[in-house]
């Protein structure tokens, strides 16, 4: 491991790159986190702008100076910050951007301190600072760093991070118990978890780890601005969060004395109007974020001390009832019925097919391919039953989806042995949803018990049977897995199949599903041999579009 | 006491023998094909019965028209200007709304005969069902009972006609409207055969579903078994879609497994033809009341 004892401006860049870059990856998990202060599931996209604003700002440049590089970023922060975590989170950068101040490089001392320093600017711009929230993760963070060097004075930035990281998650998970609503929503907070993201993702850029390099294009979306659904806000609404209300205020020296002016005069007029104010002064420019009910009074009171150079007035109503609409729709994408059918299957036809006759699921895979337990277990995650049915619908499926109906709590799942397609399809065609579990299962197995699998595919080798010599590239025609007929012609190949299936003569009816490579040409000189070898039996064509076998039968 | 006339509709299914035996009437809805209306005729007067389900085989979409106001209103006038009271037992009001218009019709005529009757029954029942209802209601007409001790009599039994429907498949029913089967049941199935009670409110109803007709006659049969009452003074009625091999083989069958005293093989026409379609057997027996409503 490498044992950093200096860092200079260039490796602090790869250091906050590498923070922005782990934000990014768990925007979507951050953004699910944030119910405090107000549950608009934005925190983490907040805390990304905010990084982002940042980087915007250095990354063209070369910095030799942790100081240079410092001011930059931190200006650039401020300017991207959105958000009450944005803003908290650009005040503590401001504050370890002053507290490297004139440094060309930084030792763990300095960055003890500029982390004190931080801390120090965050709860200054937060009006009510509340415990359990990422103002907690920090300033614990900066007490642990100081105890931590004066314990041990000779260690490197590499360890120091692990532990600094190590106890930031202790806080973190900790966050809770200081903060009720988190405890009823059963989450930790939102901001320090994205705050540790970035402080997880520098110690990792440091060591030399790698950060998903997709992180930043795959989640990148996720930083867009999202469309406003307009059913979140209707006629019959009531505006019960008001609007996030931000800005960046330039004081102009034609209204006030620049040099003089107190951010507090705004402050005192928020805090009438409004709450989860911070506010944020550097030099010539106010940023402000509020939440209010009047974001128009607010504007109109500021200009008189300047002009906006940006301006953000959100509905935190209709956030908060994007995401209560997007519950709603995860929870209703559900399917919900007392039984449920899940098969694996492989062939458009077949999937297409079996959903019309009551599949709910369709598990992908087949003889080539088979699903593994995992992929039946995400199936049976988008259904709300009391009862699963599963069709493997192939022999080498049946373990699979066995393995998965014992691991899955959620319902009762029930893997009925249909080991081909046809007996899937047998088993679905009788199948009775109105009765009980037990007399549905009932019914299917005997559905299957009474259906014979007649299947027709290529030889891919020379095979003597007792009765039956087999040249490779023949049609074959299978009885499940023993081999009945071959012929170089696949219609006769197909007659002497089921010539050849057991008691033919009792059964009525045939189910043809025919494969992707089946010419319509070859299907008439098909049907026509069927109906003239076997004229008592029913007959049905599908287009199962599967792949290996050129027709699968089903005689029932 | 003045007389009554027992006037059923096309549904009914009796021939002009059974009817003139009977002594009742019938009154005639239509049925729509090609654009042309015909008169549904239980005697297939105009067209046969094999051209008219030849017709559906080649997959000629027949639409049904209830019956018309005007048909009741010179029906029943016929008979109250005999003196006569009328009693209309109708197509189950689940499959027709003609009992309805024959409600409104029957209003308005008694303004002008105000000494006249006409009383309307539900079957709640279709084809022989209703048919046999028609039977009851004129055997006890001859023994001497009055047209409200019949009605009375009809709306007591009417659910003890039991049906045990047999399709080739379930789209015509469906595509009429005529059937309670939810799709997870009958999806696009090959081979099935579905079996169809007239449940309580005399609406068709797919109970169960066997693949094959051979096997789905068996069925019915065993279904007929459980349910029948004094099966041995009993004479059971089979209607077919141009399918009469099918129905005098379902006939043996029945005789032999519930010792009946015998079965009558008919000719479903149009209008219930029309919405089952061909190679349709339908069975007619008195057994047990049925009290299940289908639901979806």
């Amino acid at each position: 491991m490498k044992q950093t004892t200096h860092l200079d401006g260039e490796a602090l860049k790869e250091l906050l790159l590498g923070g922005l870059a782990n934000l990014k990856l768990h925007v979507k998990e951050v953004d699910e986190l944030n119910v405090f202060p107000v549950p608009d599931g934005d925190t983490g996209t907040n805390m990304s702008m905010t990084m982002q604003g940042g980087v915007n700002a250095i990354q063209a440049a070369y910095f030799e100076s942790v100081s240079d590089f410092a001011k930059a970023f931190s200006r650039g922060a401020l300017l991207g910050a959105r958000g009450n975590s944005g803003v908290i989170l650009s005040q503590f950068i401001k504050g370890l951007a002053l507290g490297v101040d004139g440094c060309k490089t930084i030792t763990l001392q300095d960055f003890s301190k500029a982390f004190r320093q931080g801390v120090t600017k965050a709860y200054d711009a937060v009006l009510n600072p509340t415990e359990g929230t990422m103002l907690t993760v920090m300033r614990e963070g900066a007490e642990f760093l100081e105890e931590y060097l004066t314990e041990q004075p000779n260690v490197h930035f590499e360890e120091t991070l692990e532990n600094l990281n190590a106890h930031m998650k202790k806080s973190l998970d900790h966050t809770p118990e200081l903060l009720p609503v988190l405890k009823e929503a059963g989450v930790i907070d939102s901001g320090g978890a994205g705050f540790l993201y970035i402080f997880e993702g520098a110690e990792m850029a440091l060591k030399g780890e790698e950060i998903s390099a997709e992180a930043l294009s795959a989640h990148g979306h996720a930083l867009s601005m999202p469309s406003v659904d307009f059913s979140a806000f209707t006629a019959d609404s009531e505006l019960e969060f008001g609007y996030c209300t931000e800005f960046i205020l330039q004081l102009q020296k034609s209204k006030v004395d620049v040099t003089t002016f107190d951010k507090q005069t705004i402050v005192e007029y928020l805090e009438q109007v409004g709450d989860s104010i911070v506010a944020v002064q550097d030099e010539d420019i106010v940023k402000i974020h509020v939440h209010t009910f009047k974001p128009g009074d607010v504007l109109n009171y500021c200009q008189q001390f300047g002009e906006y150079i940006t301006l953000k007035i959100e509905n935190m109503s209709v956030q908060h009832n994007e995401i209560m609409l997007e519950e709603e729709r995860k929870t209703k994408a559900k399917i919900k019925k007392p039984i449920a059918i899940v098969a694996a299957l492989s062939g458009d036809g077949l999937k297409k097919y079996f959903s019309e006759i009551g599949v709910d699921v369709v598990v992908d895979g087949g003889q080539t391919d088979n699903p593994s337990t995992e992929d039946f277990l995400k199936a049976f995650e988008q259904i709300e039953a009391e009862h699963i049915i599963v069709l493997p619908c192939n022999s080498n499926i049946v373990m699979a989806s066995s393995q998965a109906a014992d691991l899955y709590k959620d319902a009762s799942v029930h893997v009925v042995k249909a080991k081909t397609i046809a007996e899937g399809y047998a088993a679905l065609s009788m199948m009775n949803l109105s009765l009980e579990i037990d007399a549905v299962i009932r019914d299917m197995e005997q559905a299957i018990a009474e259906t014979e699998t007649g299947m027709i595919t290529t030889s891919i080798r020379d095979v003597e049977y007792e009765n039956l010599s087999v040249k490779k590239g023949q049609f074959i025609g299978l009885n499940k897995d023993a081999v009945l007929s071959a012929s170089d012609d696949k219609i006769e190949a197909a007659r002497a199949l089921i010539s050849a299936t057991e008691e033919i003569e009792e059964k009525a009816v045939v189910v043809v599903f025919y494969g992707a490579g089946v010419s319509a040409e070859e299907l008439g000189s098909m049907e026509q041999m069927l109906k003239k070898n076997f004229p008592l039996l029913e007959y049905g064509f599908i287009e199962g579009g599967q792949e290996v076998y050129d027709y699968i039968f089903a005689i029932e | 006491m003045r007389p009554f006339a027992i006037i059923g509709d096309s549904t009914c299914d009796l021939n002009k023998d059974m009817r003139t035996q009977l002594d009742v009437d019938y009154v005639q809805m239509n049925f729509v094909l090609d654009g042309k209306e015909y008169p549904a005729s239980l005697d297939w007067e105009g067209m046969s019965a094999k051209a008219f389900y030849d017709k559906m085989r080649e997959g000629k979409r027949i639409t049904t028209t209830q019956v018309p106001a005007e048909t009741f209103i010179n029906k029943f006038t016929e008979y109250l200007e005999r003196e006569m009271d009328v009693l209309y037992i109708s197509c189950s009001s689940a499959l027709s709304g003609s009992i309805n218009t024959a409600k409104v019709v029957a209003k308005e005529l008694l303004e002008k005969y105000p000494d006249g009757k006409i009383i309307c029954v539900d079957a709640l029942n279709s084809s022989f069902g209703q048919g046999i209802e028609i039977m009851w209601a004129s055997k006890m007409r001859s023994e001497g009972s009055t047209i409200e001790e019949v009605q009375e009599f009809l709306e007591k039994n009417r659910n003890c006609v039991n049906q045990v429907g047999v399709v080739e498949k379930l789209d015509y029913l469906k595509r009429a409207g005529r059937v309670t089967a939810s799709s997870a049941f009958f999806g696009n199935l090959i081979g099935i055969k579905p079996l169809l009670i007239s449940d309580a409110k005399g609406q068709n109803f797919a109970v169960k579903k066997v693949k094959g007709m051979q096997n789905a006659m068996a069925e019915a049969v065993a279904m007929a078994k459980e349910r029948i009452i004094e099966p041995e003074d009993q004479t059971l009625y089979i209607s077919h879609a141009d399918s009469k091999e099918n129905a005098e083989k379902l006939g043996s069958m029945l005789k032999e497994a519930t010792g009946c005293k015998d079965v009558f093989i008919g000719s479903i026409g149009p209008i219930v033809g029309a919405s089952v379609g061909p190679g349709t057997l339908i069975l007619y027996y008195v057994g047990q009341e049925e009290t299940l409503i289908g639901e979806a």
